[in-house]
């Protein structure tokens, strides 16, 4: 009996640590930490055979270099292929080093990759598939080859990546960056069927900037926003936080400062075969700035700053929503999602053919209201 | 019948070993045997001398030079008998049973004294210090309680320092052990029970408890456990703890160890059992559990925040003592996914050029620390210090700049044994470091998924032991909310109103006067106004 119970508990040692143990053990000095990707559709001179379609690039830290290395901190690699895995297999035949893509915090998708349904179509295919990428990874567009980016020394940081992470994660503060998530990414393209907004990051020579966006539509860019645009879409889908709008009252520029900023949407009514959708803004802030000298802590006008303001986000805000009405034709800004989640019995009537619905009979009116808070230090 | 008759012959030899032998009435004749005896005992004396005005009355006092107090012996004996008899003779004039009457009931100014007509008994008071006086033409002996050995006077524990509390620890004499405790509990019912344990040794081992707090099974059981103890001799209280505890395996102690009489009080008011071990500065308590290794007494003796701001740091360093370097190696060769980019890639700088893996690296600097701290115990206090320097440079600089170590190891080694040191009781934190580097070849070999599994064996041996019938894991495998009281927060002592309910019996402690107090100051209030 006793034996039996030894067996037993040897066996059952043996299965947890065969059946579900960790056995990939790689020393932490012998991974290579990719921390961006870049990715390009292949260039004609690249090609080593005819079939290669992209150009995967890499940005990995020279990690004793740090510091206080003499050397730069970071190194590029790139890699011309057929296909995502094949890229990353045939890097193992070039480096001693593992790649290791737990701390991937961007990826890049170059302009051409964007305007080609079926590359951009297979190779998100290959990123979400293999289970080693980062899910939570920025995602940008760049106009021109992603490759650029890395080209870029950053004037402050040692490392490309964190710099780049570090500038989305400042869309707390600044409503004109737009922040999306490798997973964001694709769980839109799945809803939108391959509409999509992303952040467009532009590449300089000692820094880069987010500067408005890349709009998708069925798989592939159709056009896109600048910066001013990219904070009424951070408006509209509900994703601003805080942010500055700048507004001119008695030829005084002055400038709000929203902490808060919510948008609800409400059906008030059906009439003729169309759908009015109202979009309420409430957002509180502070006014940063008015002139010198002129007392500003008055209700009446403070009043009258705050429907300056209110004016400005109904105007921008119908101004983008004619321009995804009419421009592009396609619904990014709320009303598929709104109608899908409140009003699911109608959506079905419509679903078929959405998008003609949403340039044609859906009436969005935007409704601001601003509250001001504080004024500032001085009086 | 075979069987009996050999018992009884077996008997009848031990009546014979054990030397049921009378004393002779004869006085030479007990030195005689006395002396053949205790032959080649080069250190007993034996003083004979005559008394009375015929000087025919024969004296024999027999002790151990240097276990017997002499001053005693010459002032209560020696001046006594033969300088006050000179000047008021006994009136017994012969020796007899007369002459041993007037010595033992009126002769000797000594503060202990029996009589036994036994030679072996005789031996063993000779052998334990005290004195033996024989007279002539009598069986019987006066024992003198003359115990009076070199003993080191009661100084601050070196184990166990306080910042606040007493400063007085045992020491090797187990009377003033007692006498340490005894002064705390000033209740008859604090009961002092001694057996003599040890074939050779005949060691004094006492077990102190209060009757109406302890449990009668928990005595039964403690009493059980040492009758059974048969042994030539014990040493220390190691060996009786050893011989008791119920889980020889285990890395945990089951049975905890103080130099302090103020943690014995406070443990017996628990009612938990004290052993006090004569020649061992170290009483043991029982029963003991993983809780009460992780109290000081100065817990109670600083206000309750600050003791439970400490047990926290002590429970917190001991899950760094035991899980640090496993989570390591576990986190650098497995999952370097789990931590923010930075910092890994800062270690991976430091790895840079190291040429052992993590786990023979971490390996390699904790056995350093185990031999540098070995070392330093063993070394006299003069030269301790140097251990710390060499060990400093040679851990801390000459092994990083040499490329042999990184300098994290060196931040993680240090920091485990930060915190194995600010674990209260020392064999719980022996026990830890060993658990360690079972974790360390498990995170080795299996990553997070292999430190999970040892934790949970080790959780699970938790549950599973006992300490003399007591939960190993009291108070947190029971359900009674005031034992809770007493764990890693402890409660302003006014609400600590009831004793342990897993160990103790007659359960009220103190009455919460918490109210009484607020309502004198608002009275004091209201007659200001």
């Amino acid at each position: 009996m006793k034996a039996i119970n030894c067996l037993r508990a040897v066996a059952a040692m043996l299965c947890v640590m065969l059946l579900a143990g960790c056995w990939d053990k790689i020393e932490i000095e012998d991974r290579l930490f990719v921390l961006s990707i870049g990715i390009d559709s292949a260039e004609e001179a690249e090609h080593q055979i005819s079939e290669d379609k992209y150009t995967l690039s890499f940005v990995s830290p020279v990690v004793d270099q740090i510091k206080e290395g003499p050397g730069p901190a970071f190194r590029t690699y790139k890699t011309v292929n057929r296909s995502v895995i094949m890229s990353l297999s045939q890097l193992l035949e070039r480096f001693s080093k593992k790649q290791f893509f737990g701390h991937t915090r961007n990826i890049f998708f170059g302009e051409d990759i964007m305007k080609d349904e079926k590359l951009l179509k297979e190779i998100l295919d290959g990123i979400s598939r293999y289970h080693e990428f980062h899910n939570s990874m920025y995602a940008y567009i760049v106009p021109g080859r992603a490759e650029e980016v890395f080209k870029v020394k950053p004037m402050y940081d040692k490392l490309l990546a964190p710099y780049i992470a570090g500038i989305i994660e400042n869309s707390d503060y600044t409503s004109k960056v737009i922040k999306l998530t490798f997973s964001d990414m694709i769980i839109m393209l799945e809803n939108q069927k391959g509409g999509l907004v992303i952040p467009k990051l532009v590449p300089e020579k000692e820094e880069v900037k987010i500067n408005g966006a890349g709009v998708l539509k069925d798989y592939k860019l159709i056009g896109y926003l600048d910066d001013q645009e990219a904070a009424v879409y951070n408006w509209l889908t509900n994703k601003a936080k805080g942010g500055t709008i700048e507004v001119v009252y008695n030829d005084i520029s002055t400038v709000f400062r929203h902490y808060t900023f919510i948008r609800k949407i409400e059906m008030p009514k059906m009439e003729g075969g169309k759908i009015y959708l109202n979009y309420n803004i409430e957002a509180e802030g502070s006014i940063e700035e008015y002139m010198m000298g002129k007392e500003i802590l008055d209700n009446v006008l403070l009043n009258k700053i705050s429907r300056e303001v209110e004016k400005k986000i109904e105007d921008e805000s119908e101004k983008l929503i004619k321009k995804f009405r009419q421009e592009f034709k396609v619904d990014l800004i709320g009303a598929k999602d709104y109608l899908s989640k409140y009003q699911p019995k109608l959506y079905k009537t419509i679903e078929n053919d959405y998008e003609k619905f949403f340039t044609d009979n859906i009436v969005i009116k935007v409704t601001a209201k601003v509250n001001i808070r504080r004024v500032g230090l001085i009086k | 019948m075979g069987f009996f008759s050999k018992k009884k012959s077996g008997n009848v030899k031990k009546e014979k070993e054990m030397g049921k032998l009378i004393n002779s009435r004869n006085l030479d004749e007990n030195t005689r045997r006395l002396k053949e005896r205790l032959k080649d005992c080069d250190d007993i004396v034996y003083k004979e001398f005559r008394v009375g005005e015929k000087q025919n009355l024969r004296f024999l006092l027999v002790y151990i030079d240097g276990m017997s107090s002499r001053d005693l012996l010459n002032v209560s004996v020696l001046n006594s008998l033969m300088v006050h008899a000179r000047e008021v003779p006994p009136e017994a004039t012969e020796p007899g049973d007369e002459l041993f009457k007037l010595v033992r009931y009126g002769g000797l100014p000594a503060s202990e004294l029996a009589d036994k007509d036994n030679l072996e008994d005789a031996v063993l008071a000779i052998l334990i210090g005290d004195a033996v006086l024989f007279i002539d033409s009598t069986e019987k002996c006066i024992i003198i309680g003359a115990k009076g050995w070199p003993m080191r006077g009661v100084s601050e524990p070196n184990t166990e320092a306080l910042i606040r509390g007493p400063r007085d620890g045992f020491t090797e004499t187990f009377r003033i052990n007692t006498a340490l405790v005894r002064r705390r509990i000033r209740d008859s019912r604090l009961k002092l029970k001694q057996l003599s344990v040890g074939k050779r040794s005949f060691t004094d081992v006492g077990i102190m408890y209060i009757e109406d707090i302890a449990e009668p099974e928990l005595l039964e059981e403690v009493f059980r456990r040492i009758n059974t103890i048969d042994i030539d001799a014990i040493i220390e209280s190691g060996y009786i703890e050893q011989l008791i505890e119920d889980n020889y395996l285990s890395p945990f102690p089951q049975i905890s160890v103080t130099e302090r009489p103020d943690e014995v009080a406070a443990s017996l008011y628990e009612g938990r059992v004290a052993i006090l071990v004569d020649n061992s500065p170290f009483a043991l308590i029982v029963p003991t559990t993983l809780n009460s290794l992780f109290q000081s007494p100065e817990d109670y003796y600083d206000r309750w925040y600050v003791a439970s701001i400490l047990r926290f740091i002590r429970y917190m360093a001991s899950i760094l003592s035991l899980v640090l370097p496993a989570s390591y190696i576990a986190v650098t060769s497995f999952h370097p996914g789990i931590l923010p980019a930075k910092l890994v890639i800062s270690m991976a700088a430091a790895r840079q050029g190291i040429p052992f893996p993590v786990l023979i690296e971490a390996f390699i600097m904790e056995v350093t620390f185990e031999l540098l701290r070995e070392a330093g115990l063993r070394l006299p206090v003069p030269i301790g210090s140097a251990i710390g320097i060499v060990g400093g440079i040679v851990i801390g600089t000459a092994a990083v700049d040499a490329g042999i170590v990184s300098p994290i190891m060196v931040i993680i080694v240090a920091i485990t044994a930060i915190s194995s040191f600010s674990i209260p009781n020392y064999s719980l934190s022996v026990g830890f470091r060993m658990l360690r580097f079972s974790l360390m070849f498990l995170a080795g070999i299996l990553g997070l998924y292999g430190i999970m599994l040892g934790v949970l064996l080790i959780a699970s041996h938790l549950v599973k032991l006992k300490s003399f019938g007591i939960p190993y894991m009291s108070p947190y495998v029971s359900f009674v909310g005031s034992d809770y009281k007493d764990t890693v927060v402890r409660v302003p002592i006014f609400l600590m109103g009831k004793r342990p309910a897993q160990i103790a019996r007659n359960r009220i402690r103190l009455k919460n006067n918490r109210n009484l107090i607020n309502r004198l100051e608002q009275e004091g209030s209201d007659d200001k106004e």
